[in-house]
């Protein structure tokens, strides 16, 4: 398979789909503004959410490596066309609202969105995956043996444990149905494909974040991402940063989860807050239905990346609620 | 002084190890003072909800029972904390310092160099590993036996039959190399019958390991030989 196919599959895989999937989402939820990055987080969301529910059901079936992925090309698709004819008539609505909002950027976002760029492009040309990372070895051994889970990507052995255990949060089979696909080798899909489409999740997510942090100041929103590049490229010239290792191996679960899905959860988590903390919260029953399919598309996705994810989605939201809790207390309690 | 210098190797040893771990945590409670005690509060929410979090991780109850139920490595439970968003955290805490609380141009600088310095410092090792930073291409793990044999098969279109280390690796440097994938094609207890198989699939390729070799078997079914490296025989059948 030439290049330009294999780059035209990835991208119709890992940008296209979730790109319409947000779109669809979108309108779903009734929004008035649809920035790019709410669509891309959420597309992603989505298509993670489907992903994990396709691969729980598939994988307790236990069918064959080949046989989820070829489910998985059908269902992508499908997904594909429903978002396509549901959210076909938003396309040029999008496309207007985000070229409108790229002509009023100043020039403190352009330069730190080039400087991100940068430092994406050198980081996955020339940044070492850390040794922790075996995703291309479990892809090879997962393409190579058609099994799900079966192999140690290392040595090869069957494992002792039973299945279920392993295929807990089955991300690489995502990876691994895509790559199949797409015909590259897993090694160049893992480590130059894969960082494209989840650097610029990072970048959205952590762009949502110092929105809602600054409230469009656009000085301090860049400043603030500025900062936030300094601290994540450190994983450049170390060995290892600990949670830390995005310009290293986004893909990873784990860093995937801890830098991308989790602060926007903690993004949501504070948006909720504050809806809740309105006076007339008991009315928007609206807003609170929207709330609770957001956090369902969330639990999913940190499922689908790491087997405490879920849990993870559900300590943060508790929390959450008993924060408002004491302090709605805190409030009638200074009433009287 | 072997042992003084022992010494200082596990000073050095800790240091990396809390530099990893604890500079993050420490920035991230600076972070917490400082917008619990300014004046000015903003985005109440976002701090409040951080506090939370780490209050309760450093809950004993609360550690017993993540530990026991949800987390189910010991060692996981450390990386709870990272579902706050430390690294927002302390660059929403610092930026808000730099752009409010300092005026002075100067001032702007030594704090913005103190700031970079502690960030570096939360990388892995105390003596940073430039080497890191090299190209890929040094790193590979596909052994040289399997890149001599995709070289030999990358000018025809070929589709193999192939143990599992050489199918699993094979595909990283002969980007024209067909596998047959599928869990046991490559049966060395009856050759007979993967020659068969292969045949059902057009496989023009067969990579044997040297004790699984059947030559006698191969050249009777039309494969002839290709190639011979350590490990392995290679055999191709040139009409398919």
């Amino acid at each position: 398979m030439s290049h330009v196919i294999q780059l035209i599959w990835s991208f119709y895989f890992l940008i296209l789909i979730p790109v319409m999937c947000g779109i669809a989402w979108s309108k779903l939820q009734k929004r008035k503004q649809k920035s790019l990055s709410y669509i891309y987080i959420y597309g992603y969301l989505l298509y993670f959410s489907v992903f994990y529910l396709y691969a729980r059901i598939m994988l307790r079936i236990g069918v064959s490596f080949g046989a989820l992925a070829k489910g998985w090309f059908v269902t992508g698709s499908i997904l594909f066309l429903i978002a396509f004819f549901f959210g076909f008539h938003d396309i040029p609505g999008v496309i207007k609202e985000n070229f409108a909002y790229v002509k009023k950027c100043g020039k403190e976002t352009i330069i730190v969105t080039i400087l991100f760029i940068a430092i994406s492009v050198f980081s996955i040309i020339f940044v070492v995956p850390s040794e922790e990372d075996a995703t291309p070895e479990t892809l090879m051994v997962t393409m190579a043996t058609d099994t799900v889970y079966l192999h140690d990507p290392y040595t090869d052995i069957v494992y002792e444990e039973p299945i279920s255990e392993q295929a807990k949060a089955p991300i690489e089979m995502f990876y691994a149905s895509i790559c199949k696909y797409t015909g590259m080798t897993p090694v160049k899909f893992v480590h130059a494909v894969l960082p494209v489409p989840f650097l610029a999740l990072f970048y959205f997510v952590y762009h949502k974040l110092a929105e809602r942090l600054f409230q469009k100041n656009e000085k301090e929103m860049e400043l603030f991402f500025l900062f936030v590049i300094f601290c994540y490229s450190g994983s450049i010239y170390a060995k290892r940063m600990g949670a830390f290792g995005v310009f290293q191996n986004i893909w990873m679960p784990q860093a995937l989860l801890l830098n991308v899905v989790m602060p926007f959860v903690f993004y949501e988590c504070v948006n909720f807050m504050n809806f809740l903390m309105t006076e007339d919260v008991g009315k928007q029953k609206k807003s609170i239905k929207r709330y609770i399919l957001k956090f369902v598309l969330l639990f999913l996705s940190a499922s689908l990346l790491h087997e405490s994810g879920g849990f993870f989605v559900i300590f943060l939201l508790t929390i959450s609620l008993l924060t408002v809790l004491i302090r709605r207390l805190y409030k009638k309690c200074q009433k009287y | 002084m072997s042992e003084i210098l022992d010494m200082f190797s596990v000073i050095q040893d800790n240091f990396m190890h809390i530099s990893m771990w604890m500079f993050p945590v420490i920035f991230f409670m600076a972070a917490l003072f400082y917008f619990l005690l300014r004046k000015e509060k903003t985005n109440v929410n976002f701090v409040y909800l951080g506090l939370g979090v780490f209050i309760v991780w450093l809950l004993p109850f609360a550690a017993n029972n993540i530990t026991t139920f949800f987390v189910k490595e010991a060692f996981m439970y450390g990386k709870v904390l990272f579902i706050i968003p430390i690294v927002a955290f302390v660059c929403y805490a610092f930026t808000e310092f730099y752009y409010h609380e300092i005026k002075q141009k100067k001032q702007k600088r030594v704090w913005f160099f103190l700031f970079v310095v502690l960030l570096v410092q939360t990388g892995y090792r105390f003596d940073y590993d430039f080497s890191v930073v090299q190209t890929r291409i040094d790193l590979k793990k596909v052994p040289e036996e399997v890149e001599e044999i995709a070289g030999v098969l990358e000018p025809f279109p070929s589709k193999c039959v192939a143990p599992k280390e050489v199918a699993s690796t094979i595909k990283e440097v002969g980007i024209s190399t067909n596998v047959l994938y599928g869990n046991y094609v490559y049966d060395t207890t009856n050759v007979k019958e993967m020659v068969k198989t292969a045949d059902a699939h057009d496989c023009n390729v067969i990579i044997m390991k040297k004790e699984d070799d059947d030559a006698e078997y191969l050249k009777k079914k039309g494969f002839e030989h290709l190639l011979e490296t350590e490990h392995y025989q290679v055999y191709v059948y040139l009409d398919k």
